[in-house]
């Protein structure tokens, strides 16, 4: 049996207006990146520069960089020549109040998505630094900021990996890249007919740590809300979830791994959003 | 076209319940499996790739220290490790579920790059504990002797489905030629699971510290740290 100590705890059952979703087809071909090109304000001079790999398609042009995912439709478009690159002496003169209204603007101009679709989740900033063994000499400066925000569907967060929409902007505000998963919504794939309650979600991850022989671990947070997965899975359907936030001890407590489990949250969900680990292949005995 | 280069890599999912104890966990073969295969597709060598058990600890220590890494992790350019971690007293430790010698390897042992290592991911917890410059110079002046990058997390990492390609995606990025640190800072930074990434470089000189930082791809696998004098770090929060 696992021991879990739970750190937080969610009360009620959320009542919020939950649907389930049917998702479009990403429908990342040569033929449709062109297009993606275009309205990111990425002209293509010709079209042979298009690679398709395995699992996306990628385009370099002068300095930029454009990735198409084939399973999400997740999108990584970066100017490489400044995206995440020092040039040794600036650092960023704006405020955060700032970066947010720029990218913001920048999301509007490029119509990815609508106003109310979205919320600002965080303002990130890459750091560079340098030191001498000695500690002589020690610099750190911020030299980008990113601004995520959180898709929201009829005002509910969505969850997970997708579902979020990164803008990129360097020392002096202006855009270098954009990160984007964000699976369209084609239609209601049917009600919810009710909410599990938030101990059906704590029974499952018992069930579930204890399936994975996990000892011990602390719950950090539960959250309530659409699940959308990462850039590499294939993904149907949008419904509501528990997500927990978990730790799990290391060496006795003196570190600790995260961890993080979610479960449809619907009393009539679409399959469910549990996933055991496939067994690991044996390795025969090293010598 | 990029350099070719030779790759290793190590995990751990299963521990014991009499030796070696650890929590247990499920997704470390997908993260350094992943970066294994996605650097062999593009036409890098594959050395090893040690799971759970084969994943020994003699693999890492120097042989000062009676370790064999000169016949493992350092006969590789590029190594991907995934599994616990946990840094300590400034000392990295990372935990084995077979006991060779000891559950667990201390950088006090380690003298990465002494014969080929370049790259070095720390795919686990606690690479630092924070961003000053006194914690990352202490953990890290000492076992970097000739590696060029160190790549890790700020605190802890995190071991479940959602993140499972991070070891493709950033083998991907460096195996067609893409500036190392960037690139992992950006794809292990996870703002939904709080992991917070970094890259460490290193070199005889500010410059080159911070030119490996800001430039390093797989393409400088023969351009030598001659010293490690100074350290240039990437991060977000």
């Amino acid at each position: 049996m696992t021991e879990i100590n739970f750190l937080k705890r969610m009360k009620k059952t959320p009542e919020l207006p939950v649907k389930i979703y049917s998702l479009a087809s990403p429908g990342v071909t040569m033929r449709t990146v062109p297009a993606i090109s275009k309205m990111l304000g990425f002209d293509l001079v010709t079209k042979k520069i298009i690679q398709n790999e395995e699992d996306r398609i990628a385009v370099m042009q002068d300095q930029y960089l454009l990735e198409v995912f084939k399973a999400s439709g997740g999108v990584r478009f970066i100017d490489r020549s400044r995206w995440m690159v020092d040039d040794q002496k600036s650092k960023i003169s704006y405020k955060d109040d700032e970066a947010i209204e720029i990218a913001t603007s920048y999301i509007k101009k490029r119509k990815l998505a609508k106003s109310d679709e979205f919320k600002l989740l965080k303002v990130t900033h890459l750091y560079v630094g340098s030191a001498d063994e000695k500690l002589k000499n020690v610099e750190e400066r911020a030299i980008d900021t990113g601004v995520l925000f959180q898709r929201m569907v009829n005002g509910v967060p969505v969850l997970g990996p997708g579902g979020k929409m990164m803008v990129f902007l360097d020392v002096n505000g202006e855009f270098t890249g954009l990160e984007k998963i964000w699976r369209p919504i084609i239609e209601v794939n049917r009600e919810v007919e009710g909410i599990q309650k938030p101990e059906f979600a704590e029974n499952k991850l018992a069930r579930f740590l204890k399936n994975c022989n996990v000892m011990k671990a602390d719950v950090e947070d539960m959250e309530f809300g659409y699940f959308e997965q990462d850039w590499g899975d294939r993904q149907k359907i949008l419904q509501p979830a528990y997500v927990f936030k978990l730790r799990l001890p290391f060496n006795k407590g003196e570190g600790f791994m995260k961890s993080a489990f979610v479960v449809e949250a619907a009393t009539n969900p679409v399959g469910t959003l549990i996933r055991y680990k496939r067994k690991t292949e044996e390795q025969p005995p090293r010598v | 076209m990029t350099l070719q280069v030779r790759v290793g890599a190590e995990w751990v999912n299963t521990y014991h319940s009499d030796h070696c104890t650890e929590n247990n966990l499920s997704y470390r073969d997908d993260h350094a499996v992943g970066f294994y295969n996605e650097m062999g597709s593009h036409g890098h060598v594959k050395v090893f790739c040690w799971g759970n058990d084969d994943c020994w600890e003699t693999d890492f220590s120097h042989p000062t220290s009676g370790g064999d890494s000169l016949n493992w992790t350092d006969n590789v350019h590029f190594f991907f490790y995934s599994d616990h971690g946990g840094n300590w007293s400034n000392t990295m430790h990372i935990a084995f579920s077979s006991q060779r010698r000891y559950c667990q390897s201390a950088s006090s042992q380690w003298r990465l790059g002494a014969k080929m290592l370049k790259w070095f991911v720390l795919d686990c917890c606690q690479c630092v504990l924070d961003t000053s410059a006194a914690h990352i110079g202490a953990v890290w002046f000492g076992p970097m002797r000739g590696v060029h990058m160190i790549f890790g997390f700020i605190g802890n990492g995190t071991d479940s489905w959602w993140n499972a390609s991070l070891g493709k995606d950033f083998g991907h990025d460096a195996a067609v030629g893409y500036s190392l640190a960037s690139h992992w800072v950006d794809r292990a930074y996870s703002f939904w699971l709080n992991d917070d990434s970094i890259a460490i470089a290193a070199g005889a000189t500010q410059a080159e510290a911070i030119n490996r930082r800001e430039n390093e791809t797989v393409n400088w696998r023969d351009y030598s740290v001659a010293s490690t004098s100074w350290l240039a770090w990437k991060y977000r929060r």
